[in-house]
């Protein structure tokens, strides 16, 4: 099996890749149970896709998982770490990457400092002394090559197409070498075209080990992409497979027919 | 039966340290806007009620009604010519200009009526009347009366009218509320105004009882943030909760420490509140909300 | 750098008295200004604290010019530490959320330790201050020694926001400041980051305290926290640029003589007040029309683009990173 070495990102060992599972899960505000004991896996090295219709619990789920909210019971264990209630900055120093719902780029920075901003480091040095080492510079231009944004490198994020932006935090979310990417409704307001485009982004990057969970309303993108599909519905997960099983699972239909 | 005392004055002062910091909890819920200058708006408002109580002898309760009118106006004002505009912009300026306004308020007054301390008195409300073995200045009676009173109408008029309606829909959810039809521009400067009349209504109450100079907005704004963040930011429930607990708390703290000292319970609740549950009572939690 | 040889060449050319005091008057205020455009123009997070650092050095160096004999302009950078240690105490308390906190808590603490200060009468004098030692010094000399001091604050305040400008961290400061929770999605430990940003400030203004401390010979709680001495900082950032390593200090520059000269004009008995009102409507004029400051506005005009990007991190090649737009291939 030939991996086609992306260049600026690095493939990820069998070793070092870990699973996603969410245990039970509660998660509630004021008084709407966003979440109800939402157990599933993200299985190393996959696509997995997270759907359900409106209001089931998606975005919730993806911030209890990134770090953004704590949930109220259970866990969310990466590999055989607990990493429930986690700051998001210590998640995404266990290479765990998201992009959100609504596109958020820095608008005000240029393409490459909106790249150098993830931080793969932690420690005094690396925060304090180092400023753009020479080979961030490099693998920036690599993957805003990869992304086909590399024209844009010194123009202000914020004057980029909607498009564009979507890409830039996909490749900014790159720097940090995730060895999972979550990703919030990636295809969301993109043309036919930049989501074929995309799906293709995401498959190169899953033949080099990144592991994907991605929630996703568009139906055609993510039965194509995805390995594994999680349904979810007023926060339970009520249906687990590949993406043939969970098409014809009659629970699933009711859900999105009910509503 | 001193904890008792402690207690009924805590509860009557506590009133009108609700009134006082209720201004405060609007503005922040329709604004997202901490309005330093709240205070000094107090105190300017007490000034102005001295002057007219020395200068044309109008009784301080009365006074309320004429302040209420043009503080209300003037906020309106401030809101709609230098707050709005930096609201869209950046948060931080509102924040900025608010603590301009508190400055140039406490320099007009040291200009005007010199930086020595007044007070407002009047010749009734001398009197301390004893229940048992409960000593209870009449002044503070009237004051929480007349806190009650006027945070009764601000309660009616939020609970109970159109604009009332406009305001807490605003402040739960902007984008909603303008998708629903509501005015938020307007509404938002007339919230503040309301905010800031209500302010300037509990000046001439705080004037009868403390004195107060220039400088003394500092010790107070600290005190109605105190109010606030343990209330829960926006809530107005929280507040008048939050504001009966602190006052309740320092009046039973003067029993056993110097009355200055015992201001510093607000801070002690303050910092404990945003160590323990930043969100105070009844506020939204404080992490991300995307 | 030549403005830098012009300032240390100065006071050799005669200056005279009245202008080294100016001068070192604007050097303290340049220097609280650039320690303040860190924590509150480049991570965005307005503090109300600087000033009560600004007391508390002056105390904390004060006592221990008094009980230990330790002379304050080799004390000054350990007060400034120490001061910087109480930063990480109340930064902790206040940023480890996001919003309004922040304000509220350093307004508190300002409060509370002028209210200390006020009250602690067995340890801090109360309202009548306390007297320090002269120091054993020709009075002549006096005015360099303190102008050269602060000029060397100044410097080094400048050369630390250059470095903080150039650094991940400056990055991530200004990444908190434009998106807060993206930061924290980034990777950057948005707590740490301020409460580090807050300490640096912190240092600079309870060193100037220090100083001026043993400038004046003598502490009290109105002098040490006098508010315009705050308000002064924030405006001369803001009018400045915040945001920059130099908006600050032409602030600075521009505001203080200017308020000095200006000060003589008001009637006497009530120049104080007068001057607190101005200064206040000063900064609302400016937060409402001229927000982004006097650097950033004049580099906006000159080249007559869209606002300017952020000042931030050099590339690896050694450029700097302000005012380039290059389109590759």
């Amino acid at each position: 099996m030939a991996n086609q070495l992306v260049e600026g990102v690095t493939p990820i060992d069998e070793a070092t890749s870990r699973s996603l599972h969410v245990r039970g899960v509660d998660k509630s505000f004021g008084g709407v149970r966003a979440l109800q004991g939402c157990t599933f896996d993200v299985t190393a090295r996959k696509i997995t896709a997270l759907i359900g219709p409106n209001g089931s619990g998606k975005t919730t789920a993806f911030n209890c998982i990134s770090g953004f909210y704590v949930p109220d019971k259970g866990s969310v264990m990466l590999g055989d770490r607990n990493i429930s209630g986690w700051t998001p900055s210590r998640i995404v120093h266990q290479r765990v990457a998201r992009t959100f719902q609504i596109t958020r780029v820095f608008k005000r920075m240029s393409v490459l400092e909106n790249m150098v901003v993830p931080v793969r480091r932690t420690g005094l040095k690396a925060m304090f002394w180092d400023g753009i080492q020479g080979n961030e510079r490099d693998r920036a231009e690599k993957l805003l090559e990869f992304v086909g944004l590399l024209r844009f490198i010194d123009d202000h994020a914020g004057t980029l197409s909607f498009g564009q932006q979507k890409l830039l935090e996909l490749a900014a979310a790159l720097m940090a070498e995730p060895q999972i990417m979550l990703l919030d409704e990636p295809s969301g307001g993109l043309n036919p075209i930049m989501i074929d485009r995309l799906a293709g982004y995401i498959r190169e990057l899953n033949a080099l080990g990144v592991t994907f969970l991605i929630v996703e309303h568009n139906m055609g993108f993510v039965m194509r992409l995805a390995d594994d599909v999680v349904v979810l519905h007023h926060g339970s997960v009520i249906s687990q497979g590949r993406p043939a099983e969970v098409r014809a699972d009659p629970a699933v239909l009711e859900a999105y027919l009910g509503n | 039966m001193l904890l008792i005392q402690g207690l009924v004055l805590g509860i009557l002062v506590g009133g009108m340290y609700a009134l006082m910091a209720s201004g405060l909890t609007l503005i922040f819920g329709v604004m997202r806007l901490i309005n330093i200058a709240h205070a000094a708006v107090i105190i300017f408002a007490s000034y102005l009620s001295w002057q007219l109580f020395i200068g044309l002898g109008v009784d301080p309760l009365l006074s309320i009604v004429i302040l209420v009118v043009v503080f209300f106006i003037a906020g309106a004002l401030l809101q709609k010519f230098v707050l709005s505009a930096l609201i869209d912009k950046d948060l931080s300026l509102a924040l900025l200009a608010t603590l301009g306004v508190a400055n140039v308020l406490e320099g007009s007054e040291g200009a005007f009526w010199t930086s020595s301390f007044h007070s407002i008195n009047t010749g009734y409300a001398a009197r301390t009347y004893q229940f048992g073995e409960i000593f209870v200045p009449e002044i503070r009676i009237i004051t929480f009366a007349a806190s009650v009173i006027l945070l009764a109408g601000l309660y009616v008029l939020l609970t109970h009218s159109n604009l009332g309606r406009a305001i807490r829909a605003t402040t739960q959810n902007r984008g909603v509320a303008q998708l629903v039809g509501v005015n938020v521009n307007r509404i938002t400067m007339i919230a503040f105004g309301i905010g800031i009349a209500v302010a300037a209504a509990a000046g001439p109450l705080m004037g009868m009882y403390y004195p107060f100079y220039p400088n003394s907005h500092w010790g107070w704004i600290g005190k109605l943030m105190a109010i606030v963040v343990l209330g829960g930011l926006g809530s107005f429930r929280g507040t008048l909760l939050a504001a009966l607990i602190l006052g309740i708390a320092e009046q039973v703290a003067i029993l056993y420490i110097p009355a200055n000292w015992a201001a510093m319970v607000f801070f002690v609740f303050l910092f404990a509140v945003l160590i323990v549950r930043p969100q105070g009572f009844f506020g939204h939690v404080a992490r991300e909300s995307l | 750098m030549v403005p830098l040889v012009i300032l240390v060449a100065l006071p050799f050319n005669g200056l005279n008295g009245f202008l080294l005091d100016l001068l070192y008057f604007t050097f303290t205020y340049a220097a609280m200004s650039v320690g303040w455009n860190i924590i509150g123009g480049y991570t965005g997070y307005i503090s109300l604290a600087n000033l009560g650092f600004f007391g508390l050095g002056s105390y904390v160096a004060g006592l221990m010019l008094t009980h230990l004999g330790w002379p304050i302009l080799l004390t000054s950078p350990l007060v400034g530490l120490l001061c910087a240690l109480v930063a990480a105490a109340v930064g902790w308390v206040a940023l480890r959320t996001r919003g309004p906190s922040f304000v509220i808590v350093t307004l508190a603490f300002t409060f509370i330790v002028q209210f200390l200060a006020l009250n602690l009468k067995d340890i801090t004098g109360g309202s009548a201050g306390l007297y320090l030692p002269l120091l054993s010094l020709d009075p002549l000399l006096r005015g360099d020694l303190f102008y050269y001091y602060m000029l060397g604050v100044l410097v080094l305040s400048i050369a630390v926001a250059i470095g903080i400008r150039r650094s991940r961290f400056g990055l991530g400061l200004i990444a908190i400041r434009e998106d807060e929770g993206k930061a924290e999605g980034s990777g950057i430990n948005t707590s740490l980051f301020k409460i580090v940003a807050f300490m640096i400030s912190a240092w600079f203004a309870a060193v100037a305290g220090a100083v001026h401390a043993q400038y004046l010979n003598y502490i009290d709680p109105d002098l040490a926290f006098e508010l315009i001495i705050m308000l002064n900082m924030i405006v001369m950032t803001l009018l400045g640029s915040r945001g920059t390593v130099w908006g600050p200090v032409l602030g600075a520059f521009l505001l203080f003589p200017l308020q000095s000269y200006l000060v003589y004009w008001l009637p006497s008995t009530i120049a104080g007040e007068v001057h607190l009102a101005l200064l206040g409507v000063v900064l609302v004029l400016v937060a409402r029309f001229m927000p982004n400051g006097l650097l950033v506005t004049a580099q906006e005009l000159i080249s007559r683009r869209p606002p300017p990007r952020l000042e931030t991190v050099a590339v690896a090649s050694g450029e700097p990173a302000q005012g380039r737009v290059r389109r590759n291939g």
